[in-house]
């Protein structure tokens, strides 16, 4: 009897925390299945499925922010997004492996060329489209329609055979009994350099500043003087190079890639996105290597063929218990 | 200081009167607007005298919302000509209207919820240098300095709004009124002229209602900014502004001070007398 009452209140008391202090609740709840999984199964083979949690994440990271930016500014769900990754990917094989140039060459190219794409369709379609007053649904269907137009696209150019970059796959470095090959610490160094550089951009530069204001109220932001196809057009450069960024770097970890690679990508995209807070870019950089982790922590309990099933339940664990998402704010009118 | 400044509209009021081009602030000339058969604007004509706090005032549906849209680039209109300073208004983005010196704020309170309210400020003021990567790089003394006086104004602004200890706090977490005050305060970082309100007492205490007629006063009298804005409340229309303009169906129907407009029988027609029984 007294202990069921002491059990409801350390229920509610929790059930408070959660609601209080979410990112802490959270961190508290993560971080014990961590070290639950740390005690079953050993600090090493624990640390190596960390490492590959923190590889698929970092790229899931540079795809999320890219597409939470569009959702966020522009209130525009990218389902062409993914087929960006696999664009970036494509470019960086053109210059990888039919001219056969360092990835060094090959990742800016992906970056660029992919940001372009992203500049070239808000002029082409998104701005005409916004002007016209579209509303949700036609924008949603024409982003279906262009995801399938660049595949195919794709498909068509390149064929529908596997691809792999000219990377090495097999090198490895060891790092306290750990083994992280050489191109995925690459990786992750380089999304985690640049999403850094990102999340630094957005707090404290004026441009930063802009896109947040826009995703915040974009009639307001429009009154306030703020140039708004000019900040949309630098997020488009942006979620486009970072697109771009995040598909060269997914080949490059994974080794092989098809044109499904972003399609098959998306998905987990979406869910980064809704896990950190629709539309806040911090929220998504974290969301991704959360998703990354929470995937691949799985493996160790479960077939790790049903690791993306274990990600989405994760998702909607969290939304069920915070609908928006572990860092969104509940919006007061 | 005071009085230099209290001398602008005084001068503009005893120049020529035929001399429209600066009498006007805002001129606008048969404006048409429709939305899929409705006549939201069926050939708007109206002037906003310079140094003026005029009322716009007409019942619901008459298409004074509609107007400020038009003018203000977030609706594009079909026809028609609108002039702010004698430069041309339509086509033109709501950004670049905004920093041509012609504010406006919304029905509903609008904030960057998810922003401070310091930067909510900032964002307003006109051409920060910082807001190119270029000069971010190349001349981060100068935008240093730029900012420090950006925010130095914005923070003078909130003192005199009182929200100057709310500078840090997310601006979805004040409170309706103070977001009013904000809305203000952050419109006057644009350094406009012409101020275009739509409904401002709507949904607020008479304190502050009081508070921002004050404030409204003030700017007109110490800077000269003129006012139009859009209202309900009778005894707020015939009490603080100096002139009416009266829209019903999408056209202006009467215009002048506000005991001509009360007097007119066109108004009292088709508002007064079906809804504004009471005042």
């Amino acid at each position: 009897m007294q202990s069921a009452r002491a059990l409801g209140a350390q229920q509610r008391r929790l059930r408070e925390a959660v609601r209080t202090r979410p990112a802490l609740a959270g961190s508290a709840f993560f971080l014990a299945i961590a070290i639950g999984l740390l005690i079953t199964n050993g600090p090493n083979v624990f640390g190596q499925t960390t490492v590959f949690g923190i590889v698929s994440g970092s790229y899931f990271a540079l795809g999320a922010v890219g597409l939470t930016l569009v959702y966020g500014v522009l209130r525009l769900v990218n389902f062409a997004h993914g087929d960006f990754l696999t664009f970036g990917a494509y470019m960086a094989f053109v210059i990888n492996v039919t001219l056969g140039l360092p990835l060094i060459f090959a990742i800016p190219f992906a970056i660029a060329t992919t940001a372009a794409i992203g500049v070239g369709l808000e002029l082409l379609m998104w701005r005409p489209m916004r002007a016209k007053g579209a509303g949700m649904l036609p924008l949603l269907l024409m982003s279906i329609g262009l995801a399938f137009v660049i595949r195919n696209g794709i498909q068509m150019v390149a064929g529908t055979g596997q691809r792999n970059l000219r990377v090495n796959l097999t090198s490895t470095i060891a790092f306290v009994g750990l083994r992280i090959g050489r191109t995925e610490l690459i990786v992750v160094a380089t999304s985690v350099v640049v999403l850094t550089l990102i999340g630094l951009m957005l707090r404290y530069t004026s441009l930063g500043k802009q896109m947040r204001a826009l995703a915040d109220n974009f009639d307001l932001a429009e009154a306030t003087g703020i140039d708004t196809n000019r900040i949309v057009l630098a997020t488009w450069l942006l979620a486009g190079g970072l697109a771009g960024l995040a598909g060269v770097l997914y080949a490059s970890a994974v080794g092989t890639f098809t044109p499904d690679l972003g399609f098959l990508l998306l998905l987990s995209l979406f869910a980064a996105v809704v896990l950190g807070g629709i539309g806040d870019a911090y929220g998504a950089l974290a969301g991704g290597f959360l998703l990354g982790l929470i995937q691949e922590w799985s493996t160790l309990v479960i077939d790790a063929r049903w690791k993306i099933a274990v990600g989405f339940a994760a998702l909607i664990l969290t939304l069920v218990l915070r609908p928006q998402g572990i860092f969104g704010r509940a919006r007061t009118i | 200081m005071a009085d230099a400044m209290t001398g602008a509209p005084m001068r503009a009021a005893l120049t020529d009167a035929t001399d429209d081009g600066d009498r006007a602030i805002l001129s606008v000339s048969a404006l048409e607007l429709s939305f899929g058969g409705v006549r939201a604007l069926a050939g708007t004509d109206l002037e906003v005298r310079r140094g003026s706090i005029t009322a716009l005032i007409g019942p619901n549906g008459a298409g004074k919302t509609t107007l400020f849209n038009a003018i203000t680039g977030f609706y594009r209109a079909d026809r028609g000509n609108a002039f702010f300073d004698g430069r041309p208004l339509l086509g033109k983005p709501p950004h670049a209207i905004a920093r041509l010196g012609m504010a406006r704020t919304f029905q509903l309170t609008k904030t960057l919820a998810a922003m401070p309210v310091l930067d909510n400020m900032m964002l307003a003021a006109p051409d920060q240098p910082g807001e190119r990567l270029a000069n971010l790089i190349l001349r981060p003394g100068g935008w240093r300095s730029r900012e420090a006086e950006v925010r130095e104004r914005a923070l003078e602004l909130l003192e005199t709004f009182s929200l100057r200890d709310q500078a840090e706090a997310y601006a979805g977490t004040l409170s309706g009124g103070q977001r009013k005050l904000l809305e203000l305060a952050r419109v006057l970082m644009l350094e406009p002229r012409l101020i275009l309100l739509d409904e401002p007492m709507a949904g607020i205490n008479p304190a502050l209602a009081q508070r921002l007629l004050g404030h409204i006063h003030e700017l007109r009298e110490g800077r000269g900014v003129t006012f139009l804005f859009i209202e309900h409340d009778m005894e707020v229309v015939m009490g603080q502004s100096d002139r009416v303009i009266v829209m019903s169906e999408g056209r202006v129907i009467a215009e002048g001070t506000p005991e001509q407009v009360s007097r007119d029988p066109h108004v009292i027609d088709a508002y007064l007398g079906s809804s504004g029984e009471a005042a």
